[in-house]
């Protein structure tokens, strides 16, 4: 029987090793790639807020 | 319905169906069905996140939303992007680092067994109902539009996806989901394309913007800090933040789908992916029916959308009131155009004074239409009690049937019924998934083949389906959708997340107090939602802080618990 349909319950709380983590193409960084999105988050409400009292 | 729509709307579903049977033919093991053999791409896993997220529901409630209230729901969605960074960050390498199958397995290990249990519950209580509401959206469209009963409709849906969602488990329904976002996105582009076609020549982008503004349909962001306010900048990015950490991170309806990545670079690249596109796509959707909105200020709308409740009710007693109401409706679109004529010209020439002049007269104009569509409303509901008191849910499909050109019509259809099927198909899976790795194999069968598991999950999704078809039969009570999925996930989600949050920060917190803290919060929001009018956005907070603070007082009081 498989290890995923195994209803052993997981025992650790830690979070993952870093060993397991493997960098993003292109930004080379998570770090980097976590600003991109939230960069861009900023940059939307920017402009829709912008819509908003242009066209109230 | 031509002959071109039966043939675009049967050709898609078709393909749909039967591509998730054929790649679902494949013989597999438990994990394979429950996991997906944890091999999936980026970019796959990113839209079949997207396509679990966006049900009809999205399609049919959003549209209709934006030209009763305007685009302002487009803020609920503020949060999601900052929910996909921390759940990259924090919680996703950890699911992939412990191999969980659900989310609710890590519970069991950080606390007990009855804390798994009780979150796994909820979740399968607020999913089953949510699932029932998903299959009746797309129901009430094709009921509307092709005349069939709502019962039929609802078994065709359920049975269809519970076709292939049985046939080929997690892998087969991220696939399929892919081809269903290409659907509803590429049908709601030339939706929007059409809809500002259809626009008077006259009338520019521009101007359809300026008049929808004018009308208060374009207050995208407001950052008035009111907690009675439904959607502001500020339960966006709180109240939409937890909702999101809560519905990304503990539901197994989208913890199974970034499961399924071929490592955790590739779950991440998907969320990451979700957090980039939602806003600005919700915001194209929303557009949309702002743009319905321009639309009907140049074309007389139907005084009530529901257009089948509307002939029934003149037709009976009510009709002569009724009739009295569409006559005063009419007249008050005839001095709209007045108006409109006016504020048109005034935005070609440039001219400020008599701008504002118009804009004001369209603003009362507006507010008298509104009025009468209240009342229409009331009569409605006083002749026939059973009729929906909302109609925001048929604006667009209305808009649909009567002005797009044929094969669009059954490309519309094609797009609610995928967004039917795909969100329907991960909440399936899910809830089977869940049923059996939780509950059945923790509590009935803990021990037996891999085959008889794989069964189990499929059976259990099966029954999951059925009852979920049960479910929608009695959604008609349910005034506006969109809303109530949302609010059903808000009561469950802020708990929920408690309970995984203080797993993951408070390693001194034990079961015992968290599950206690658990059924304190639970019943806490259910009483907020029962006897306050505070936003549902914020049930997730109360709901979360509730357990935070409970655990962590009960954790002060009995430190040596277990």
């Amino acid at each position: 029987m498989t290890r995923a349909a195994s209803s052993e319950p997981a025992t650790s709380s830690e979070p993952a090793a870093s060993s397991e983590e493997e960098a993003p193409p292109i930004f080379g960084s998570w770090n980097r790639l976590y600003a991109l999105v939230l960069g861009s988050l900023a940059v939307t409400v920017t402009l829709l807020y912008a819509l908003s009292k242009v066209y109230s | 319905m031509t002959g071109l729509d039966w043939l675009v709307l049967c050709g898609t579903l078709l393909a749909i169906v039967g591509y998730g049977l054929w790649k679902g033919r494949i013989r597999q093991t438990a994990d394979q069905y429950l996991r997906g053999g944890r091999d999936l791409k980026w970019y796959t896993i990113g839209l079949s996140i997207m396509a679990t997220q966006a049900s009809a529901i999205t399609f049919l409630s959003m549209p209709g939303q934006a030209y009763e209230d305007g685009m302002g729901f487009v803020q609920f969605y503020f949060g999601l992007p900052v929910a996909m960074v921390l759940l990259s960050a924090t919680i996703v390498p950890l699911y992939t680092k412990l191999r969980v199958t659900t989310a609710y397995e890590y519970l069991e290990g950080r606390f007990d067994r009855k804390t798994r249990l009780l979150t796994a519950f909820l979740f399968l209580l607020q999913r089953g109902l949510g699932t029932g509401l998903s299959i009746y959206a797309p129901a009430i469209v094709l009921s509307s539009v092709l005349g069939w009963p709502l019962h039929l409709t609802n078994l065709f849906i359920g049975v269809l996806v519970i076709l292939y969602t049985v046939s080929g488990g997690t892998r087969v329904v991220s696939q399929t989901q892919t081809y269903q976002m290409v659907v509803m996105l590429g049908g709601m582009a030339l939706g929007f394309y059409f809809v500002l076609h259809a626009l008077p020549s006259e009338v520019s982008f521009g101007d359809a913007l300026h008049l929808a503004g004018s009308l208060d349909k374009l207050k995208l962001v407001d950052v008035s800090p009111r907690f009675d306010t439904r959607y502001t900048f500020w339960s966006g990015m709180t109240g939409g933040l937890f909702v999101a950490l809560a519905y990304f991170g503990t539901d197994q309806t989208q913890v199974q789908r970034y499961l399924a990545g071929g490592s955790l670079a590739e779950s991440r690249l998907g969320l990451l992916l979700n957090g980039l596109v939602k806003v600005p796509m919700q915001c194209g959707i929303l557009l949309v029916g702002v743009m319905v909105f321009a639309f009907y200020q140049f074309h007389k709308p139907p005084l009530f959308f529901q257009q089948a409740e509307l002939s029934r009710a003149l037709a009976s007693s009510a009709g002569a009131e009724l009739s009295q109401v569409d006559a005063e409706f009419s007249q008050s679109f005839a001095r709209k155009q007045q108006h409109l004529a006016d504020f048109l010209r005034a935005r070609h020439s440039s001219d400020e004074v008599q701008l504002a002049t118009a804009q004001a007269a369209l603003r009362d104009e507006n507010v008298r239409a509104q009025a009468l569509r209240t009342k229409a409303k009331q009569i409605l509901k006083k002749a026939h009690p059973q009729t929906e008191s909302k109609d925001a849910d048929y604006i667009f499909i209305t808009f649909v049937k009567e002005h797009f050109p044929s094969g669009l019509v059954g490309l519309f259809l094609a797009v609610i019924f995928c967004a039917a099927m795909s969100a329907t198909a991960s909440a399936l899976n899910a809830l089977g998934s869940t049923t059996v790795i939780d509950f059945y194999k923790t509590t009935i069968k803990p021990s037996a083949s891999d085959r008889h598991y794989l069964i189990a999950a499929k059976l259990c999704t099966v029954l999951w389906g059925v009852l979920a078809m049960l479910f929608a039969t009695f959604a008609q009570l349910v005034d506006n959708l969109i809303q109530a999925v949302n609010i059903l996930g808000s009561i469950f989600y802020g708990p929920t997340l408690g309970v995984f949050l203080v797993g993951f920060f408070l390693p001194r917190v034990k079961g015992n107090v968290v599950f206690v803290a658990l059924c304190v919060a639970q019943l806490a929001v259910i009483l907020t939602f029962a006897l306050s009018s505070i936003g549902f956005l914020w049930y997730n907070v109360i709901g979360c802080g509730a357990v935070v603070c409970l655990a962590l007082v009960g954790s002060a009081l009995a430190p040596s618990d277990r």
